[in-house]
């Protein structure tokens, strides 16, 4: 029994040098691995070949976008919580001139099957792409405004529209331009 | 009949892990739906499973009755570790499609069996081909399963190649319909696929013997 309880010891001792080695050898890796991952993930919020997006740490952590080496927009999180089961969260692309680059679904709780017209690449999500913020009336027909509304789930539609409308205007948009003209 | 064959065609027919054995079903059916998930799945139990057989051949003298099932686990639990290891650092991309599966390689009843029936009572040479050919057997059963799905269930085939090959592969997709019958992409057709597969074997085998038999009657004499 003694020679037993030992042999299991030393091939468990073994099984987590092993594992343990080949963890640190492949760990910075697989790090590298993981970021480049997720930054190509992101970039597909975006509907544009040739871009490049760079992490900027404050004031909150937001990507600036740049296509073929120009600075064109920005790319943060936004969210709410008026869905009709609470909170919504999205990415939100936005160009200088407050035009919507591109916007994707990352979370919400919404019913399952009537609220799925938020997801990630849907054509009702499509609707806010090039749609500037002084221009378009971002409400939904309902609200008098010029966005398409589900019907049998307004307050879906109503929830995201206005999350778009609130989020748009990010601050390191105006800084940035300000920058930009100072140039 | 020599060693090496007898293996052979134990591993790639007579015993084939998937279509006779029945063992593996779960990574088997989930992993099918494509051809390049299928063969990455394939390749990586081949692996595991003729490491392992090796490993315990080698310690079979260690492996007491009380302890072996832990100790066979334990060997298998590290190979698959290792291999997800690797496949995070190699073939990312790959991984984020099979990696669910690539962890449950361990509950892969194949690679058990094949410890526990062969390995801990044989030598290590045979207890490597028996593994090989086993890997391999299940290896070309799932790799015709998910080049099949794909046919039916995308309408594509050798689509998603550049996550092994590279982005040059990108250009091997060849498209049959652009109407597939998704339900072949899905669980049902994972398992009517896998039925289908099981029969024909099964057909053919009752071809052999019946036809050898025939040959048997006509020449009484021999």
């Amino acid at each position: 029994m003694k020679s037993a309880f030992g042999t299991l010891m030393i091939a468990a001792g073994m099984s987590a040098l092993l594992i343990g080695g080949i963890h640190l050898l492949t760990k910075s890796r697989v790090h590298d691995n993981q970021q480049t991952y997720a930054l190509e993930v992101l970039k597909t919020v975006v509907p544009r070949d040739e871009i490049a997006l760079a992490l900027q740490k404050k004031p909150s952590p937001y990507y600036t976008i740049d296509e073929a080496g120009r600075f064109i927009g920005v790319l943060f999180n936004i969210s709410t919580e008026h869905g009709y089961n609470g909170r919504i969260e999205a990415w939100l692309a936005v160009g200088l001139d407050h035009k919507v680059l591109g916007v994707q679904t990352t979370f919400h709780q919404e019913t399952p099957g009537l609220g799925d017209f938020i997801n990630a690449g849907s054509l009702w999500n499509r609707q806010f792409l090039g749609k500037q913020l002084n221009q378009a009336r971002f409400d939904i027909r309902l609200d008098k405004g010029d966005f398409d509304n589900v019907t049998g789930a307004t307050v879906t539609s109503r929830a995201y529209t206005r999350m778009i409308k609130t989020g748009i205007d990010h601050p390191a948009l105006m800084r940035l331009t300000q920058e930009q003209q100072s140039d | 009949m020599t060693d090496a064959t007898h293996h052979l065609q134990d591993g790639l027919w007579r015993n084939n892990p998937a279509l006779v054995q029945l063992l593996g079903l779960c990574p088997l059916l989930a992993v099918s739906q494509q051809l390049v998930t299928a063969l990455a799945l394939g390749l990586v139990t081949l692996i595991v499973l003729t490491t392992s057989n090796l490993l315990i051949s080698l310690f079979r003298r260690f492996l007491i009755s009380d302890i072996r099932l832990p100790l066979q686990i334990l060997v298998i639990a590290t190979l698959v570790s290792a291999a997800d290891l690797l496949l995070q650092a190699f073939f990312f991309e790959l991984h984020q499609r099979i990696g669910l599966f690539v962890a449950l390689i361990v509950t892969n009843c194949t690679i058990l069996g094949r410890a526990e029936l062969f390995a801990r009572r044989n030598a290590i040479t045979a207890s490597i081909a028996d593994g090989f050919w086993m890997g391999f057997g299940f290896l070309w059963v799932i790799t015709l399963l998910g080049g099949i799905r794909e046919i039916i269930g995308r309408g594509t085939l050798f689509g998603g190649f550049d996550l092994i090959l590279g982005p040059s592969a990108q250009s091997w997709v060849i498209e049959f319909s652009s109407t597939p019958i998704i339900i072949a992409g899905m669980a049902p057709g994972a398992f009517l696929a896998l039925g289908c597969m099981i029969a024909c074997k099964n057909w053919l085998d009752q071809r052999y013997e019946s036809s050898k038999k025939d040959r048997v009657s006509q020449h009484p004499a021999r």
